[in-house]
Protein backbone atom coordinates (compact mmCIF):
# COMPACT_ATOMS: atom_id res chain seq x y z
CA UNK A 1 0.00 0.00 0.00
CA UNK A 2 1.06 3.04 -0.76
CA UNK A 3 1.99 5.99 1.88
CA UNK A 4 -0.45 8.66 0.79
CA UNK A 5 -3.18 5.77 1.39
CA UNK A 6 -2.24 4.62 4.42
CA UNK A 7 -3.59 7.81 5.77
CA UNK A 8 -6.69 6.54 6.85
CA UNK A 9 -5.42 3.64 8.07
CA UNK A 10 -5.71 3.49 12.08
CA UNK A 11 -2.59 2.57 14.12
CA UNK A 12 -2.87 -1.08 15.15
CA UNK A 13 -3.50 -1.96 11.85
CA UNK A 14 -0.73 -0.16 10.43
CA UNK A 15 1.20 -2.03 12.97
CA UNK A 16 0.12 -5.57 12.44
CA UNK A 17 0.83 -4.49 8.32
CA UNK A 18 4.40 -3.77 9.62
CA UNK A 19 4.87 -6.99 11.48
CA UNK A 20 3.44 -9.10 8.35
CA UNK A 21 6.10 -7.00 6.04
CA UNK A 22 4.49 -3.86 4.71
CA UNK A 23 7.29 -2.35 3.38
CA UNK A 24 5.62 1.23 4.32
CA UNK A 25 3.74 0.42 7.44
CA UNK A 26 6.49 1.46 9.42
CA UNK A 27 6.94 5.05 7.51
CA UNK A 28 3.53 6.12 8.14
CA UNK A 29 3.62 4.82 11.67
CA UNK A 30 7.37 7.03 12.42
CA UNK A 31 5.61 10.03 10.36
CA UNK A 32 2.40 10.09 12.14
CA UNK A 33 3.61 9.03 15.73
CA UNK A 34 7.57 10.14 15.98
CA UNK A 35 6.54 13.54 16.28
CA UNK A 36 3.52 12.81 19.44
CA UNK A 37 6.23 10.37 21.15
CA UNK A 38 9.07 13.11 20.78
CA UNK A 39 6.53 16.25 22.19
CA UNK A 40 5.93 14.05 25.28
CA UNK A 41 9.58 13.10 26.15
CA UNK A 42 10.83 16.54 25.08
CA UNK A 43 8.75 18.28 27.76
CA UNK A 44 9.18 15.04 30.56
CA UNK A 45 12.80 15.95 29.85
CA UNK A 46 13.34 19.24 28.62
CA UNK A 47 16.44 18.38 26.72
CA UNK A 48 15.92 17.64 22.63
CA UNK A 49 18.83 15.32 22.73
CA UNK A 50 17.72 13.24 25.29
CA UNK A 51 13.98 13.54 23.60
CA UNK A 52 15.01 12.27 20.47
CA UNK A 53 17.05 9.18 22.31
CA UNK A 54 13.79 8.08 24.10
CA UNK A 55 11.92 8.65 20.39
CA UNK A 56 14.18 6.34 18.74
CA UNK A 57 14.22 3.87 22.23
CA UNK A 58 10.17 4.22 22.06
CA UNK A 59 9.74 2.82 18.41
CA UNK A 60 12.36 0.32 18.50
CA UNK A 61 9.98 -0.75 21.23
CA UNK A 62 7.18 -0.24 19.44
CA UNK A 63 8.90 -2.35 16.33
CA UNK A 64 10.09 -5.46 18.59
CA UNK A 65 6.74 -5.64 20.19
CA UNK A 66 5.03 -5.51 16.46
CA UNK A 67 4.37 -9.22 15.99
CA UNK A 68 2.71 -10.19 19.53
CA UNK A 69 0.13 -6.91 19.11
CA UNK A 70 -3.17 -7.69 18.86
CA UNK A 71 -5.72 -5.31 17.21
CA UNK A 72 -8.66 -3.48 18.50
CA UNK A 73 -6.85 -5.07 22.35
CA UNK A 74 -5.38 -1.79 23.06
CA UNK A 75 -4.44 1.31 21.53
CA UNK A 76 -1.14 1.94 19.91
CA UNK A 77 -0.47 5.32 21.44
CA UNK A 78 -1.57 4.59 25.10
CA UNK A 79 1.02 1.98 25.04
CA UNK A 80 3.40 4.46 23.59
CA UNK A 81 3.20 7.08 25.32
CA UNK A 82 3.25 4.69 29.09
CA UNK A 83 6.66 3.63 27.28
CA UNK A 84 8.17 6.63 27.11
CA UNK A 85 6.63 7.94 30.75
CA UNK A 86 8.59 4.95 31.70
CA UNK A 87 11.38 5.86 29.49
CA UNK A 88 11.97 9.74 30.73
CA UNK A 89 11.19 8.41 34.55
CA UNK A 90 14.10 6.22 33.92
CA UNK A 91 16.29 9.06 32.69
CA UNK A 92 14.86 11.37 35.82
CA UNK A 93 16.41 9.27 38.29
CA UNK A 94 19.84 9.19 36.69
CA UNK A 95 22.08 12.24 37.42
CA UNK A 96 21.68 14.14 34.35
CA UNK A 97 23.73 17.48 33.28
CA UNK A 98 21.48 20.84 32.44
CA UNK A 99 20.41 21.05 29.06
CA UNK A 100 21.34 23.06 26.89
CA UNK A 101 18.83 23.84 24.56
CA UNK A 102 15.78 23.76 27.08
CA UNK A 103 13.80 25.94 25.11
CA UNK A 104 13.36 24.70 21.49
CA UNK A 105 13.51 27.64 18.24
CA UNK A 106 10.62 29.33 17.60
CA UNK A 107 8.87 27.70 14.38
CA UNK A 108 6.66 30.77 13.14
CA UNK A 109 8.83 32.87 10.74
CA UNK A 110 5.90 35.28 10.47
CA UNK A 111 5.55 36.55 14.32
CA UNK A 112 6.83 39.62 15.45
CA UNK A 113 10.41 39.92 17.35
CA UNK A 114 8.71 40.75 20.40
CA UNK A 115 5.97 37.89 20.10
CA UNK A 116 9.06 35.38 19.19
CA UNK A 117 10.64 36.65 22.93
CA UNK A 118 7.35 36.60 24.53
CA UNK A 119 6.18 32.97 23.09
CA UNK A 120 10.27 31.92 24.25
CA UNK A 121 10.14 33.21 27.59
CA UNK A 122 6.25 31.32 28.30
CA UNK A 123 8.11 27.89 27.00
CA UNK A 124 11.07 28.58 29.67
CA UNK A 125 8.81 29.72 32.66
CA UNK A 126 6.58 26.81 32.16
CA UNK A 127 10.00 24.56 31.78
CA UNK A 128 11.44 26.00 35.10
CA UNK A 129 7.96 25.55 36.53
CA UNK A 130 7.62 21.99 34.72
CA UNK A 131 10.95 20.76 36.24
CA UNK A 132 10.15 22.32 39.85
CA UNK A 133 6.60 19.46 39.65
CA UNK A 134 7.64 15.26 40.76
CA UNK A 135 7.84 13.63 38.00
CA UNK A 136 4.61 12.08 38.08
CA UNK A 137 2.68 15.33 38.95
CA UNK A 138 4.62 16.35 35.74
CA UNK A 139 3.50 13.67 33.90
CA UNK A 140 0.14 14.13 34.95
CA UNK A 141 0.13 17.26 33.82
CA UNK A 142 1.37 17.32 30.92
CA UNK A 143 -0.55 14.47 29.42
CA UNK A 144 -3.76 16.08 30.05
CA UNK A 145 -2.70 20.27 29.22
CA UNK A 146 -0.54 20.32 26.72
CA UNK A 147 -1.01 17.24 24.92
CA UNK A 148 -5.03 16.86 25.72
CA UNK A 149 -5.22 13.53 26.43
CA UNK A 150 -8.86 12.40 28.76
CA UNK A 151 -8.62 11.47 32.41
CA UNK A 152 -9.01 7.75 31.80
CA UNK A 153 -6.54 7.54 29.31
CA UNK A 154 -3.88 9.27 31.29
CA UNK A 155 -4.98 7.19 34.22
CA UNK A 156 -4.14 3.91 32.17
CA UNK A 157 -0.46 5.30 30.64
CA UNK A 158 0.01 6.04 34.15
CA UNK A 159 -1.11 3.12 35.87
CA UNK A 160 -3.20 4.68 38.52
CA UNK A 161 -7.23 5.71 38.84
CA UNK A 162 -8.88 8.44 37.31
CA UNK A 163 -9.19 10.59 40.88
CA UNK A 164 -5.41 10.27 41.48
CA UNK A 165 -4.61 11.70 38.06
CA UNK A 166 -6.95 14.39 38.76
CA UNK A 167 -5.60 15.09 42.23
CA UNK A 168 -2.38 15.01 40.83
CA UNK A 169 -3.12 17.51 38.01
CA UNK A 170 -4.88 19.60 40.51
CA UNK A 171 -2.14 19.73 42.79
CA UNK A 172 0.37 19.96 39.70
CA UNK A 173 -2.03 23.08 38.18
CA UNK A 174 -1.49 25.07 41.82
CA UNK A 175 2.08 24.28 42.46
CA UNK A 176 3.02 25.65 39.00
CA UNK A 177 0.38 28.85 39.55
CA UNK A 178 2.06 29.73 42.64
CA UNK A 179 6.35 29.45 41.80
CA UNK A 180 5.29 31.04 38.44
CA UNK A 181 3.22 34.15 39.92
CA UNK A 182 6.50 36.55 40.67
CA UNK A 183 7.24 36.02 36.98
CA UNK A 184 3.73 37.30 35.69
CA UNK A 185 5.30 40.48 34.34
CA UNK A 186 8.10 38.61 32.15
CA UNK A 187 5.43 36.34 30.88
CA UNK A 188 3.11 39.36 29.94
CA UNK A 189 -0.15 38.74 31.30
CA UNK A 190 -0.16 42.30 32.92
CA UNK A 191 -0.52 43.08 29.39
CA UNK A 192 -3.14 41.14 28.30
CA UNK B 1 -2.60 52.05 53.72
CA UNK B 2 -0.25 49.28 52.23
CA UNK B 3 3.12 49.96 53.99
CA UNK B 4 5.42 50.27 50.30
CA UNK B 5 8.31 48.76 52.79
CA UNK B 6 6.10 45.20 52.77
CA UNK B 7 6.63 42.22 50.25
CA UNK B 8 3.76 41.84 48.58
CA UNK B 9 3.26 38.26 48.10
CA UNK B 10 2.23 38.42 44.08
CA UNK B 11 -0.80 36.56 43.31
CA UNK B 12 -1.03 32.97 41.56
CA UNK B 13 -1.60 32.91 37.95
CA UNK B 14 -5.15 32.06 36.81
CA UNK B 15 -6.53 29.35 35.24
CA UNK B 16 -6.60 31.51 32.14
CA UNK B 17 -3.21 32.18 32.55
CA UNK B 18 -1.90 28.65 32.88
CA UNK B 19 -3.73 27.58 29.70
CA UNK B 20 -2.00 30.48 27.95
CA UNK B 21 0.95 28.77 28.86
CA UNK B 22 -0.07 25.22 27.75
CA UNK B 23 -1.31 26.40 24.41
CA UNK B 24 2.26 27.99 23.98
CA UNK B 25 4.00 24.69 25.16
CA UNK B 26 1.41 22.84 22.47
CA UNK B 27 2.42 25.30 19.87
CA UNK B 28 6.56 24.56 19.85
CA UNK B 29 6.68 21.00 19.91
CA UNK B 30 9.93 20.17 18.77
CA UNK B 31 10.30 18.28 15.53
CA UNK B 32 12.48 14.56 15.48
CA UNK B 33 15.24 15.41 12.82
CA UNK B 34 15.82 13.81 10.13
CA UNK B 35 18.49 12.65 11.28
CA UNK B 36 16.61 10.41 14.08
CA UNK B 37 13.68 9.56 11.54
CA UNK B 38 16.25 7.88 9.44
CA UNK B 39 17.69 5.66 12.61
CA UNK B 40 14.16 4.97 13.69
CA UNK B 41 13.41 3.53 9.91
CA UNK B 42 16.99 2.03 9.83
CA UNK B 43 15.71 0.22 13.30
CA UNK B 44 12.50 -0.35 11.60
CA UNK B 45 13.44 -2.08 8.39
CA UNK B 46 16.17 -4.24 10.40
CA UNK B 47 13.52 -5.49 13.23
CA UNK B 48 10.56 -6.58 10.52
CA UNK B 49 9.55 -9.43 10.08
CA UNK B 50 10.24 -10.85 6.07
CA UNK B 51 7.03 -11.14 4.09
CA UNK B 52 5.47 -14.20 3.16
CA UNK B 53 6.38 -15.18 0.02
CA UNK B 54 9.70 -12.78 -0.11
CA UNK B 55 13.09 -14.76 -0.03
CA UNK B 56 15.63 -11.64 1.43
CA UNK B 57 19.02 -12.51 -0.65
CA UNK B 58 22.19 -14.17 1.22
CA UNK B 59 24.54 -11.63 0.03
CA UNK B 60 24.09 -7.77 0.62
CA UNK B 61 23.47 -6.41 -2.57
CA UNK B 62 25.30 -2.90 -2.10
CA UNK B 63 28.56 -4.93 -1.33
CA UNK B 64 28.63 -6.55 -4.90
CA UNK B 65 29.46 -3.93 -7.26
CA UNK B 66 28.47 -6.37 -10.43
CA UNK B 67 25.45 -7.14 -9.24
CA UNK B 68 22.73 -4.69 -11.42
CA UNK B 69 21.05 -4.01 -7.76
CA UNK B 70 24.19 -3.22 -5.86
CA UNK B 71 25.49 -1.05 -8.83
CA UNK B 72 22.18 1.34 -8.78
CA UNK B 73 22.26 1.57 -5.13
CA UNK B 74 26.38 2.25 -5.41
CA UNK B 75 25.00 5.30 -7.95
CA UNK B 76 22.70 6.65 -5.35
CA UNK B 77 25.02 6.97 -2.42
CA UNK B 78 27.46 8.23 -4.74
CA UNK B 79 25.11 10.85 -5.72
CA UNK B 80 24.00 11.44 -2.39
CA UNK B 81 27.26 11.78 -0.48
CA UNK B 82 27.65 8.30 0.86
CA UNK B 83 25.57 5.76 3.13
CA UNK B 84 25.55 8.27 6.09
CA UNK B 85 24.32 11.19 3.79
CA UNK B 86 21.45 8.84 2.05
CA UNK B 87 20.25 7.82 5.21
CA UNK B 88 20.11 11.43 6.39
CA UNK B 89 18.46 12.53 3.59
CA UNK B 90 16.02 9.88 3.47
CA UNK B 91 15.18 11.07 7.10
CA UNK B 92 14.93 14.66 6.19
CA UNK B 93 12.44 13.82 3.17
CA UNK B 94 10.27 12.12 5.65
CA UNK B 95 10.55 15.15 7.45
CA UNK B 96 9.40 16.98 4.51
CA UNK B 97 6.37 14.57 4.00
CA UNK B 98 5.63 15.56 7.65
CA UNK B 99 5.27 19.23 6.81
CA UNK B 100 3.54 18.88 3.75
CA UNK B 101 6.64 19.67 1.13
CA UNK B 102 7.47 18.06 -1.54
CA UNK B 103 11.11 15.67 -2.09
CA UNK B 104 13.34 17.46 -3.86
CA UNK B 105 13.48 17.59 -7.63
CA UNK B 106 16.86 16.15 -7.70
CA UNK B 107 16.04 13.23 -5.72
CA UNK B 108 13.01 12.47 -7.79
CA UNK B 109 14.47 12.41 -10.69
CA UNK B 110 17.64 10.03 -9.24
CA UNK B 111 14.99 7.35 -7.96
CA UNK B 112 12.83 7.95 -12.01
CA UNK B 113 16.30 7.03 -13.36
CA UNK B 114 17.42 4.21 -11.22
CA UNK B 115 14.64 2.74 -10.02
CA UNK B 116 12.17 3.66 -12.69
CA UNK B 117 9.65 5.20 -10.12
CA UNK B 118 8.63 8.81 -8.78
CA UNK B 119 8.30 7.77 -5.12
CA UNK B 120 11.41 7.67 -3.16
CA UNK B 121 11.48 5.32 0.44
CA UNK B 122 14.24 4.58 2.99
CA UNK B 123 14.23 1.17 2.04
CA UNK B 124 15.47 2.21 -1.32
CA UNK B 125 18.41 3.98 0.45
CA UNK B 126 19.30 2.37 3.79
CA UNK B 127 23.14 0.47 4.05
CA UNK B 128 22.38 -3.12 5.14
CA UNK B 129 18.47 -2.36 5.28
CA UNK B 130 16.44 -5.88 4.60
CA UNK B 131 16.33 -5.49 0.56
CA UNK B 132 13.41 -8.09 -0.41
CA UNK B 133 13.10 -8.91 -3.70
CA UNK B 134 11.15 -11.97 -5.59
CA UNK B 135 12.39 -15.24 -5.09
Amino acid sequence: MALDAMNEVSDDALLVMYAQGDEHAAQALTVRLAPRVMAQAYRMLGDRAEAEDVTQDAMMRLWKIAPEWRQGEAKVTTWLYRVVANLCTDRLRKPRGAALDAVPEPQDDAASAAEVLQTRSREAALADALASLTERQRQAVVLRHIEGMSNPEIAEIMDTGVEAVESLTARAKRHLARVLAPRRAELGFEDD
Amino acid sequence: MTDPKTPQTPADLSDAELDALFGAAADAAPIPSGDVLARILADADALQPAAPGLVVPAQDPAQDPAAPFGRIMGYLAEALGGWRGATGLAGVAAVGLMIGISPPMALDSLAATYLGTGEVYLSDFVAGGEFLIDG
